[in-house]
């Protein structure tokens, strides 16, 4: 590698790192609300990069109503799936809660596969994907789009969780439940609201990540990117959600062009490992019991 | 005696006739045949168009009267391209001994898998659609097994033939590589740098990328800095895109040619022109599917199996599924497994309607497969970029042209 290369490697880790983000952004915001890690949330990244793609494809909408049609059908489902399944486990074990969502995870999966078969789809080649800046950086409209993108969910999710009543109510709530609901939060709707919310971060990271790859059914593989990111920031801290995903991006950009790319898959699962071992809250994460 | 007694009596007395047939799936109407591959699932792109290609075969046989009097029934399996699940299947075939010969395996871990340890227990020849045949092209390789065939080139074999294309199509004199990550590119490194070799040539330029990366701009940034005139790509569909889009982006201008396994034109179809100028793909089929000689066979596959997207893969199953007939006629009334398997193991230059090259197999060399075809992109549709296949095996300065 020379040092010319880096400008452009650090531009391919933040539009990297930026997917990361989105994907981790999913998991906090209904791990903030519930304390549940959502394994389903891969399945709805895979959903809205396949509704994305059949938009834009045989339905022939425009690249912008295809993620509007893509994040309101997976948010719809997220809505339904919480009310025929989590909702009535509210009040059951954690661990039970945690195997619902990989129950979830499977059963969409399984969906997806009998509804587009294992084909590749891919999105038509459009002026977004042609370079807007070149010499010395070379970056596309949907590299902008993306980083763009992350920035702005990053600050819509910060504004709703400060100034937002539900937003206050998610807070409360993860903070302590009993004595949330006894001020009037009702726990149901905060995790609709969670899952609801966190599907269509699902399905704008995948909807966005679409028109650089191939949408096939490996897609959700992205999940485990995004909780490498939520683990290095802190699984209930948005900035780290976000911290995390460009810092797991840079890293990945990195070393590949310093190490041999067979080790970068192991990347995500060393951070992984490294942060429980060292800091299990992440980088930007509290601890649940604090010191009076 | 009580009850449970005699239900048990009665339960053993019958389970070894229902469970192990001994016939091998021959019975005087009928000749029953495995195809054990990766038929649901996220790898079944893999395993459903052969096996329709397998079925197209026979049933077009048995349309005109079967052989020798016996139909051919397909049995389908899946073995969900896992190397456990397959070992799992053709073990459980082996023990029934209710086929006479699995066909499929188009997974290379699966099948590599189900040589080294399901076959040598069982007199069924297996004929394999996967590409990891490398070690069994050869006794000193170690992978030879009596029974086991393979029907295309293998990885080390497909380096080869592209290198020969390589060398005499666009004569580069500065060739580098990129490969997958695990033994995929690992063999076709390995294949390419031999053949080169040949040529009195070096890889100039050595990279990998993740089966499932998300970016190559390192990988990019670091071959258009050794400038090659060639980069041989042995990726799957999704690193192959991706190193297309973003060698076309951040300017890469060498010619990049890709190994067979790039077998969707959805490929093609996300990627801008510009990115595919510079680009040749390569594949078992003697031309490619939408073609006027392949045409007449994909018309009636789709007319019949209209649920199934097909892919070139379906050529493997094709060229199996007539091999097989082939060396079951040769036989006459007296089937076994024994008699198929030799009878396969002394197929020579047997032509197929779908693969580009004869398939020959010898007591020495049981990897069919010998070269690939070449083909293009030109207004947006993959196009036959020469007749014939470049062979993989031996240095060669041209095409043959054996179909």
């Amino acid at each position: 590698m020379t040092l010319s290369m880096l400008p452009q490697l650090m531009v391919a880790g933040v539009v990297s790192g930026s997917i990361y983000a989105l994907v981790a952004l999913g998991l906090v915001i209904v791990f903030k609300a519930t304390g549940v890690i959502n394994f389903a949330h891969g399945t709805m990244i895979m959903l809205g990069a396949y509704l994305g793609v059949t938009a834009a494809g045989p339905l022939g909408l425009s690249y912008p109503l295809a993620i509007v049609v893509a994040v309101a059908v997976v948010a719809v489902i997220g809505l339904a799936i919480n009310e025929s399944v989590y909702r009535p486990l509210l009040t059951a074990p954690h661990i039970v809660q945690v195997l619902a969502t990989l129950a979830i995870a499977n059963v969409l999966s399984g969906s997806i596969h009998l509804l587009w078969g294992s084909n590749s789809y891919s999105f038509a080649p459009s002026e977004r994907m042609s370079p807007v800046m070149v010499n010395p950086l070379v970056i596309t409209g949907q590299q902008l789009l993306i980083v763009l993108s992350a920035i702005a969910a990053m600050a819509a999710l910060a504004a709703f969780f400060r100034w937002t009543r539900w937003g206050k109510a998610m807070r409360a709530l993860s903070q302590n439940e009993r004595g949330a609901n006894l001020c009037g939060i009702s726990t149901g709707k905060v995790f609709r609201i969670a899952v609801t919310t966190g599907a269509a971060f699902g399905a704008v990271a995948g909807v966005l990540y679409a028109p650089l790859t191939l949408v096939d059914p490996s897609f959700g593989w992205l999940l485990i990117k995004g909780f490498a990111a939520a683990a290095l920031g802190g699984l209930a801290s948005l900035p780290g959600a976000v911290v995390g995903g460009i810092v797991l991006g840079l890293c990945e950009s990195l070393w590949v062009a310093v190490l041999p790319a067979l080790w970068a898959p192991s990347l995500s699962y060393l951070i992984i490992i490294a942060v429980l071992l060292i800091k299990p809250t992440g980088v930007f994460g509290t601890p649940s019991g604090q010191k009076l | 005696m009580n009850l449970k007694r005699i239900l048990l009596a009665a339960v053993l007395a019958t389970a070894p006739s229902a469970a192990i047939a001994d016939d091998f799936g021959v019975t005087d109407t009928a000749i029953r045949i495995a195809v054990q591959d990766s038929l649901s699932g996220a790898y079944s792109q893999y395993g459903v168009p052969s096996l329709n290609g397998v079925r197209y075969v026979f049933d077009k046989v048995n349309a005109e009267g079967g052989i020798n009097g016996r139909k051919i029934e397909v049995v389908a399996e899946d073995d969900g391209c896992s190397p456990k699940q397959s070992v799992g299947v053709a073990t459980k075939l082996a023990s029934e001994r209710s086929v006479l010969a699995v066909m499929g395996l188009t997974c290379s871990a699966a099948a590599i898998a189900v040589r080294d340890t399901v076959a040598p227990t069982t007199p069924m020849p297996f004929i394999s659609f996967s590409s990891g045949g490398y070690t069994s092209s050869s006794p000193d390789l170690g992978g030879l097994k009596e029974n086991f065939f393979f029907i295309t080139p293998s990885v080390h074999t497909q380096g080869g033939a592209l290198v020969n294309f390589v060398m005499n199509t666009l004569k580069p004199q500065r060739v580098a590589f990129i490969g997958q990550t695990d033994v995929y590119g690992k063999e076709g490194r390995q294949g390419v740098e031999a053949m080169l070799a040949e040529y009195g040539q070096k890889i100039i330029a050595d990279d990998t990328m993740e089966p499932r990366g998300t970016d190559a701009t390192a990988q990019v940034l670091k071959l258009k800095a050794a400038n090659p005139d060639v980069v041989i790509a042995f990726l799957y569909q999704v690193p192959a895109q991706i190193l297309l889009r973003q060698a076309n982006e951040l300017g890469l201008k060498a010619t990049i040619v890709t190994s067979a396994s790039v077998t969707d034109s959805s490929i093609y179809k996300s990627l801008p022109p510009a990115a595919l100028e510079n680009y040749y793909g390569s594949m078992m089929a003697k031309d490619v599917l939408d073609s006027a000689r392949m045409k007449p066979i994909m018309d009636d596959l789709r007319a019949r199996y209209p649920d199934v997207t097909f892919n070139p893969l379906v050529v493997s199953g094709i060229g199996a599924a007539e091999l097989m007939v082939e060396a079951l006629r040769s036989l006459g009334k007296d089937v076994t497994p024994e008699k198929l398997a030799k009878a396969i193991d002394q197929s020579k230059d047997v032509k197929t309607s779908a693969l580009s090259y004869p398939v020959t197999f010898t007591p020495e060399n049981h990897m069919g497969g010998r070269g690939l075809g070449i083909y293009e992109i030109k207004n947006n549709a993959e196009v036959l970029a020469m007749p014939g296949y470049w062979p993989g095996t031996e240095k060669a300065s041209e095409p043959v042209v054996a179909n």
